[in-house]
């Protein structure tokens, strides 16, 4: 403890202040770069995380926010955690929540940190003086508070990633799949083909691949991706040794079923890399990486059914006689209801229309969608449907990965199963049928990239030179006697 | 050496106005300042950079527009504040320089200074703008010594040639900044500088922690009539704090109240000040004599003006309206520091065997001195019992009770003293012992904006 309270009220339409880089928002309350949240433990700064992560994504704080370890002078060791923000309404939310894990919230910019706003002062507090570095010792970072002043030293910093990557998982007591969601099974190396056969000959997609993993933590293991697994399998497979059911989070990250991340994952995505798959087990307590995206491979091209078949004899005339009533796949108009548009291709042309709209879009609908571009057409898909896009040519789902434009329909009428066949495409390959050509144009799944946060991360952000506007300290005024000579009142006349 | 208007106005007015080296030359006499108001018709680069200073200092304490132009009245004040410190020019007091020629100059210094009240707040506004800088402006003192002897220089370089061979000659130079407006100054200039207050009297409002010259508000409170002048200067005061300020008016008010304004004493420069103040701010039926040769009408005159500012009780005026202001700031204090003035139970000094609401009033007041004097407090306890204090419905219960602490604390620590200063304050707002109500009169009220409409 450095003094006694110094803190002040900050009174409305005040403009200075004496902690340096504080300055008044909008509603007038003393804001600086950061907030700043003081912790007495590792728990409490997850605490924080945790209920941040429920309101706020984290990813627009991670490239500015850091997590400190600091020492008082007394050799103590708390956290301290910066938070960027850019107005009172964020610092409010980070203040509730550093409330409830039973932090001290501060704001300032760099190294002065003073109270933020609390109901005894609406509009923030400032400091009557500084503590200079000389009188108290220094430190990295000055904390004022209504009851202590604080320096404290930097003693480490904990990576935000590393934290999220270390935290063990906790226990759920519901947690279902909902229907035709898709999960991953984690199969280690002598299951995964009994499992991948119960799999395909219970219907149920499914697609594997296999990953390798360090050799202490069992080496080789198996994924099995699956679409809709009933729930008396995933039952039966949570209760299997050397199977976890994992359900995604996001496109890279998983967790196993039953259980969850003490951080809502989903608000920050941009610690995991783009080429890995996280899989978060919570039964054995691991994280495991792979190397690279799993490649899947479909069920059927591995598993074998029945015994094996019989050598094909060579019947020239029953060939012919197949291929003579071989009928192409036809493009139709329909009538009736209108089945629900799960994909648009636009042109090039329509490209700055479809910036306009990413803009105006709301997150959640935004997450949805994802895009994909080829050298003549803009691609859009999402599941739940595209109508808040409305460019270009709709398409509808005819089966699993086979789009056709709306308004039309594929003849012959055969089973998705058959048509997907025929089309020789696994799980992740999309086939959009155009009129203008009677092939087909394939597109890989993976192709598409998500047309939210990850993909306007790539952007080129602008960072043009701001003019402080705030009015300058006048400059000290310093009389100087000019030499005047012997005679300085020569000639002098009063009168006017 | 002529005199050279560019000069003048680039090298004295400008860095008076931006700061920067602020020259000092010969007098500015008549014909000078006819050569400046002749130069000044046209726009110049520096007259454009003089109202470009002046417009920033505006800015900081104004919202609205303001007359910079350098016009014949800030021709004048910048002349009577170059001439009044050229007083202390050391070429001033030269052998060749005789005694008259330097009466000649203060006289002409007096008259250039003398502009009377400002007629509306802008031009208040404007005058501040232009000796706002004077205040903090500094001078490098220097003293040379070496081998054979010493030299002081006052706001001047030391001549290269004393400075040369500094180990041989053994040459020793201190520089020490001074304040150029300080008690040290001559009669004449603190004679001046009283007047330049008058004549801005935002200046000697804005600025009640300066040491030179002494905070003497009684006639400049007559401004406070303006309702946006004294709210600037009621927030200049917040900004400085209250804890500091507060005790300056407190010291000011007493000094006023053992001295009230005796009308009949005042000289005649007095009188019409206060009459064109009163007419100008507080739009007083009044009417100002024309001046006049004949001795009979001059002395009618003058009993006319006398019988107007009794029957106006002008004594009690600055009284009322300092009070209020005091009053006003703890008022504001109280809504803006509520969590230091209404101190929570328990959380008292340690070793402090005050209450809690005593305890919490003198957190709010700071470290006080023994005098009465330099409480303010005093001032509170007394406007109260004058029933000059706030209605309690226009703060509301919280505020109310919370101001309310520090007034009873005042009255419990201060005692007979308090009580005094209520007597005299009676005796000179012309209130009975016993009555409550002094009623409000014509001048503006602080209290305004906070009542229920």
């Amino acid at each position: 403890m450095l003094g006694a309270p110094m803190l002040e009220h900050v009174s409305p339409n005040q403009t200075r202040f004496v902690a340096p880089g504080l300055s008044p928002d909008a509603r007038g309350v003393a804001l600086g770069r950061f907030v700043c949240v003081l912790l007495p433990s590792i728990d409490r700064v997850v605490g924080l995380f945790r209920g941040l992560s429920e309101g706020v994504s984290l990813d627009e704080l991670l490239p500015s926010m850091k997590v400190l370890q600091v020492r008082t002078p007394l050799q103590s060791r708390e956290f301290i955690v910066l938070l960027p923000v850019t107005n009172s309404y964020a610092a409010d939310q980070i203040s509730a929540v550093a409330a409830l894990v039973g932090g001290l919230t501060f704001t300032g910019s760099a190294k002065h940190f003073v109270r933020y706003r609390d109901s005894r002062a609406p509009l923030g507090y400032d400091v009557d003086t500084l503590h200079s570095d000389a009188q108290h010792g220094g430190g990295d970072y000055v904390l004022y508070a209504g009851d202590f002043v604080q320096a404290y030293h930097r003693d480490r910093e904990v990576a935000f990633g590393q934290l999220v990557f270390n935290l063990s998982l906790q226990a759920v007591r519901s947690d279902n799949l909902r229907p035709g969601e898709e999960v991953l099974l984690r199969v280690v190396r002598g299951l995964w083909r009994f499992v991948l056969s119960y799999l395909h000959r219970n219907n149920v997609r499914c697609a594997a691949a296999a990953c390798e993993a360090p050799e202490h933590k069992g080496g080789r293991f198996f994924l099995l991706r699956a679409t809709d697994l009933p729930r008396r399998m995933v039952e039966l497979f949570s209760e299997t040794p050397g199977v976890e059911v994992h359900r995604f989070k996001t496109q890279r990250v998983a967790v196993q079923l039953g259980y969850r991340h003490p951080v809502e994952l989903s608000s920050c995505a941009s610690i995991f890399d783009d080429e890995s798959l996280y899989l978060f087990s919570g039964q054995r307590d691991t994280l495991d990486i792979t190397h690279g995206k799993p490649a899947f491979v479909d069920a059927a091209a591995l598993v074998q059914l029945g015994a094996a078949p019989r050598p094909m004899g060579r019947d020239e005339q029953q060939a012919t006689s197949v291929e003579e009533v071989s009928v192409p796949l036809r493009l139709v108009p329909s009538y009736g209801a209108t089945p629900p548009i799960v994909a648009a291709r636009l042109t090039h042309q329509s490209g700055p229309y479809l910036k306009k709209l990413v803009y105006v879009l709301p997150p959640r609908v935004l997450g949805g969608y994802r895009v994909s571009v080829t050298s003549e057409h803009i691609y859009l898909l999402n599941e739940s449907g595209v109508d808040f896009i409305p460019l270009g040519e709709m398409f509808h789902a005819v089966a699993p990965g086979v789009m056709a434009p709306v308004g039309f329909q594929l003849i012959p009428r055969v089973y998705p199963d058959v048509l997907l066949s025929h089309l020789g495409g696994g799980a992740d390959q999309l086939f959009f049928f155009c009129r203008e050509s009677p092939a087909p144009v394939q597109l890989s799944r993976a192709r598409f990239a998500p047309l939210s946060r990850t993909a306007l991360a790539k952007l080129e952000v602008l960072q043009p030179h701001t003019t402080d506007l705030s009015a300058d300290e006048p400059k000290p005024a310093e009389l100087v006697n000019a030499h005047v000579g012997s005679f300085p009142l020569w000639g002098f006349s009063a009168d006017e | 050496m002529s005199f050279s208007p560019e000069d003048f106005l680039e090298r004295f007015v400008l860095p008076l106005c931006e700061g920067g080296e602020v020259e000092i030359g010969a007098p500015v006499d008549a014909d000078d300042l006819e050569t400046l108001r002749a130069f000044t018709v046209t726009t110049t680069d520096a007259a454009l950079r003089i109202e470009l200073a002046r417009q920033d200092i505006a800015s900081r304490i104004w919202l609205y527009p303001v007359n910079t132009d350098v016009d014949e009245e800030t021709l004048r004040i910048a002349v009577g504040v170059h001439n009044m410190l050229f007083l202390s020019h050391p070429d001033a007091e030269g052998l060749w320089v005789r005694k008259k020629r330097v009466a000649e100059v203060i006289a002409h210094t007096r008259s250039c200074l003398d502009l009377g009240p400002p007629p509306d707040a802008a031009t208040m506004v404007a005058r501040h703008t232009l000796l706002s800088g004077l205040l903090s402006l500094t001078r490098t003192d220097t003293e040379l010594r070496f081998w054979v002897g010493r030299r002081f220089y006052s706001g001047q370089r030391p001549p290269a040639r004393l400075l040369a061979w500094r180990g041989v000659r053994r040459v020793r130079e201190n520089r020490s900044v001074v304040r150029v407006l300080s008690s040290n100054m001559l009669p004449a200039q603190q004679e001046l500088s009283a007047l330049l207050m008058a004549t801005s009297p935002l200046t000697e409002l804005y600025t009640p922690l300066r040491d030179f010259p002494p905070f003497t508000s009684s006639l400049a409170f007559i401004v406070l009539h303006h309702k946006l002048v004294s709210r600037a200067v009621a927030h200049r005061y917040l900004e400085l704090g209250v804890e500091r300020v507060a005790p300056v008016l407190a010291r000011d008010f007493w000094r006023h109240v053992e001295h009230p304004l005796d009308v009949r004493r005042m000289d005649e420069r007095t009188r019409r000040y206060l009459l064109c103040g009163l007419r100008d701010f507080a739009n007083a039926p009044l009417r100002v004599p024309d001046d006049t040769d004949r001795a009979a009408d001059a002395r009618e005159a003058a009993r006319d003006e006398i019988a107007q500012l009794e029957a106006l009780r002008v004594q009690a005026l600055p009284l009322r309206l300092m009070a209020q202001l005091v009053q006003y700031l703890y008022v504001t204090g109280c809504y803006l520091e509520g969590a230091q003035l209404g101190r929570d139970r328990g959380e008292g000094r340690e070793g402090d065997e005050r209450s809690d609401e005593e305890g919490g009033a003198a957190a709010a007041l700071g470290e006080v001195s023994e005098d009465p004097r330099d409480d303010p407090r005093s001032v509170l306890v007394a406007a109260a019992d004058c029933g000059l204090g706030p209605d309690e419905r226009a703060l509301g219960q919280d505020v109310a009770s919370r101001f309310n602490a520090v007034v009873e604390s005042g009255r419990r620590a201060l005692g007979a003293a308090a009580s005094d200063l209520t007597e005299r304050l009676r005796g000179l707002l012309g209130i009975e012992a016993g009555a409550s109500g002094a009623g409000r009169g014509d001048e503006a009220d602080f209290f305004e904006e906070l009542e229920p409409s």
